[in-house]
């Protein structure tokens, strides 16, 4: 250990190789809850330093987490084998804008929230956590979502080329503003959570602000008459830029007693989005919602950008939140919001589903105290119980988070896990990017 | 559970989603290093609460060095007040007689016995005559510990008081401490068996009206139930109703001028030198604010407030400023500490009273 330390050192100077108890315990923690403490923590400036340090660590099988910010809700960069942790939050040079196409190139640790400042009127919808630190990288690695993804897709639909550290130590570029292959092995990386290589830097086409806005608070009875106004909705052509049903909302927040509360907003140019509102109104009596009222749509940016309902929820009852993503048919989307029910009832924690009916998502949250150790242990039981009834319900979990260190098993999905592990030990031999996340070893 | 149920409780509200990072002077100027940021400090406090990281000396030193500004209170979106729970823990862990480290652990000492932290109880009237008493006046101007290092900061700032308002005092050679850095240190009790005297010499001048220096003490002095304000926010209101009057500036095509304001102000310095300067004038990050914090993570080994220096001045350097106004005299004292030490050449470095007065 002391050699490899010498060496990083050698490549990196003092202080940017870190292996005090302190420095090593502010690496163990991300936003999930989990808790797995590296052995160093390595913090390159750049690229060309990322990618001799990467090659040391290979010398001497040392596992390799690569780590943004860490507002990973699943563990994405905690090292679950210990071994080294990768800071890249100092690669944060832009290196391209252009403006009129609104591509811009950047470093992997740029933010979210310096992605917004980059082009005026454009700006990036995916900003998962709300708060705007999230980096380009690990969004990336995850393939990120937001509640915006309805119109604006995941991650990967906004890049358009990325920059990759191999585990053999070779950088490559895939595509950029022109796909020359016209294959799309771009998709294998974005989304492979660091198991195959580093993203160091990514090419996006940021999406412009829309002309014209409108957005409501409807309440439901049933989720699914959430479903069906969806569905609805869908089949009139609305454009839904966003619509999240927030399931138990108002029980939790002890206020009113309907099943579930939905924020809708649409968008479009103005003539559409005024004709679309009356339509919504006419599809909200239809399918029968209890009540359906305007808000403001910078109200409802708040929900979307900064995630203010489930940030209220967490001020409110003072909780502590574990996440699980999952994408669920929208015929068993109930069935599967009472099974969180059930479950976090037997837990005694009290849950929300944030469900995004058109994407069929349902974000599964269970509200607990980090002060009481029971509960925390229930909390994590209950995620993992939750995972399970899903993999039994045909859903696949991870989606917009990652997958992280729950792990797709064989009897997931056998298929994946068959030809991903292929890949996998083509590209890392001895299993030393990012181990134990995503799928588990064969 | 070292903390008590409180605190405990108080710490691990922390959803860990670290709004609070992106807003953090240190965490910026470390290049975005976890460690030194605010959700490292709840998240590690939550650790050794549950024994799962040694509570060691170098664990309290740590909860020491922050440079206090605040703005992790504003940021976090389930409103925890962190920098303030922070001080909290400090006072618990003196409270269980951990002992701070060896700069903080003097500080108690050094200002019952001189009124300063500087630890010299005459220099604190070093502005004034030798004869000087406190008489009862209007307003009352409270310098502040840094008085005694650069008395053209007292100076200038007594001189604008007095065109402003004629009648006003000081309390001279025997100013009391405020009481706000032992409260950050978590001396809360010092601060107990300290104010009385500062009450009390308050008292005796009767003002309608406390103008201070120091931005931080103006909490104490509203805590006294008496109106007071920061020398910024007197010195704006003075600019807009024309009470100040400037010289015509003198326009240098070189010439750029940008201001460090105190981070627990509101931001009126920035407004105070961009009116002065106009076009002359840029501005810095939110980050490159400083107040009597930073003096509590210049007591450490000083390698915190060096790094904000060192990339302060960066950016200042950047912006092709050459004119930087310092508002708070603890901040201009550190910085002009840096300066020399480093010999960074190219800028000058000026208290925004002085800057003010040299323009009328």
């Amino acid at each position: 250990m002391e050699e490899l330390v010498g060496k990083l050192e050698g490549i990196l100077g003092e202080g940017e190789v870190l292996t005090d108890e302190i420095s090593l315990a502010s690496y163990s923690y991300d936003a999930s809850g989990y808790i797995y403490r590296p052995e160093v923590v390595i913090r390159p400036g750049n690229i060309d330093e990322l990618t001799e340090v990467v090659k040391v660590l290979m010398d001497y099988r040392v596992p390799i987490t690569p780590r943004g910010a860490g507002t990973s809700l699943v563990g994405g960069p905690l090292p679950v084998n210990g071994g080294a942790v990768i800071d890249l939050q100092m690669l944060n040079e832009v290196l391209e804008v252009d403006e009129d196409q609104g591509i811009v190139q950047v470093e992997a640790g740029v933010k979210v929230a310096e992605l917004n400042e980059l082009i005026d009127g454009r700006f990036m919808p995916i900003n998962p956590d709300g708060t705007g630190s999230s980096t380009i990288g690990g969004l990336a690695a995850e393939d990120a979502a937001s509640p915006l993804s309805s119109v604006y897709g995941t991650v990967k639909d906004l890049i358009l080329g990325m920059e990759v550290l191999l585990p053999n130590g070779d950088l490559v570029s895939l595509d950029g503003p022109v796909n020359r292959s016209r294959r799309n092995l771009i998709d294998l990386l974005i989304g492979s959570e660091g198991t195959l290589g580093i993203v160091t830097s990514v090419t996006l086409k940021l999406p412009t602000e829309p002309e014209e806005r409108m957005a409501y608070e409807i309440t439901f009875n049933d989720l699914m008459d959430a479903m069906s106004l969806a569905e609805e909705m869908e089949k009139a052509g609305i454009r839904q830029a966003a619509f999240e049903v927030y399931h138990n909302l108002g029980l939790v927040m002890g206020s009113a007693e309907t099943e579930a509360v939905g924020y809708l907003e649409i968008m479009g140019p103005p003539e559409c989005v005024n004709a679309w509102d009356s339509r919504i109104r006419e599809l909200s009596n239809r399918v029968g919602v209890t009540s359906i009222n305007p808000i403001d749509p910078y109200e409802a940016d708040t929900i979307w950008k900064e995630r203010a309902k489930i940030y209220e929820v967490a001020k409110a009852t003072k909780s502590a939140l574990k996440v699980g993503s999952f994408k669920v048919s929208p015929s068993s989307t109930r069935d599967f919001v009472q099974e969180v029910d059930r479950t976090s009832n037997r837990m005694k924690l009290k849950s929300i589903s944030v469900i995004n009916p058109l994407l069929g998502w349902v974000i599964a949250i269970l509200l607990h105290k980090r002060s009481e150790s029971k509960e925390v242990e229930r909390a994590e039981k209950g995620m993992s119980e939750i995972v399970r009834i899903s993999n039994n319900m045909e859903s696949s979990m991870g989606y917009g988070l990652g997958v992280g260190i729950n792990r797709i098993s064989a009897d997931i999905d056998e298929g994946f896990v068959q030809i991903y592990s292929a890949i996998k030990r083509s590209f890392d031999p001895y299993w030393l990017f990012n181990p134990g996340k995503l799928i588990e070893r064969d | 559970m070292m903390l008590g149920e409180d605190l405990s409780f108080e710490v691990n509200r922390c959803i860990s989603c670290g709004a609070c990072n992106i807003v953090c002077p240190l965490f910026i100027v470390t290049g975005f290093q976890e460690t030194a940021g605010p959700r490292a400090r709840l998240r590690l406090l939550s650790m050794v609460n549950t024994g799962a990281l040694e509570f060691s000396v170098e664990f309290l030193e740590y909860l020491y060095d922050c440079m206090s500004c605040g703005k992790c209170n504003e940021a976090c979106p389930v409103e925890l007040k962190i920098s303030d729970l922070i001080v909290k823990v400090r006072e618990f862990f003196i409270g269980q007689g951990y002992v701070p480290p060896f700069n903080i652990v003097q500080l108690p000492r050094k200002v019952k016995d001189s009124n300063s932290f500087f630890g010299d109880s005459q220099a604190k009237g070093v502005w004034l005559p030798p004869d000087f008493k406190p008489e009862k006046a209007s307003i009352l101007y409270y310098a502040g510990c840094w008085a005694q290092e650069y008395p053209e900061i007292p100076l200038s700032s007594f001189e604008l008081i007095k065109r402003v308002e004629g009648n006003v005092t000081t309390l001279g050679y025997e100013e009391p401490c405020s009481g706000r850095i032992l409260e950050m240190a978590g001396y809360s009790d010092v601060v107990e068996e300290i104010r009385p005297r500062l009450v009390e010499r308050v008292r005796e001048v009767s003002p309608e009206k406390v103008v201070s220096s120091c931005s931080v003490s103006v909490r104490a002095f509203k805590f006294m139930g008496l109106e007071a304000t920061s020398l910024s926010n007197f010195l704006l209101e003075a600019l807009r109703s024309g009470k100040i009057k400037l010289k015509q500036p003198i326009r240098l095509r070189k010439h750029k001028v940008s201001v460090i304001p105190s981070c627990q102000s509101e931001w009126e310095a920035k407004e105070i030198v961009e009116m002065v300067e106009g076009e002359n004038f840029t501005e810095l990050p939110d980050w490159a604010c400083c107040d009597c914090g930073a003096v509590l993570s210049s007591l450490l080994d000083g390698s915190s407030f060096n790094k904000w220096a060192e990339r302060v001045l960066k950016e200042a350097k950047e912006r092709q400023v050459n004119v930087l106004v310092v508002e708070e005299p603890s901040c201009f004292g550190l910085i002009t500490k840096y300066i020399n030490e480093n010999k960074v050449k190219g800028i000058k470095i000026i208290p925004l009273s002085q800057f003010i007065l040299n323009r009328t």
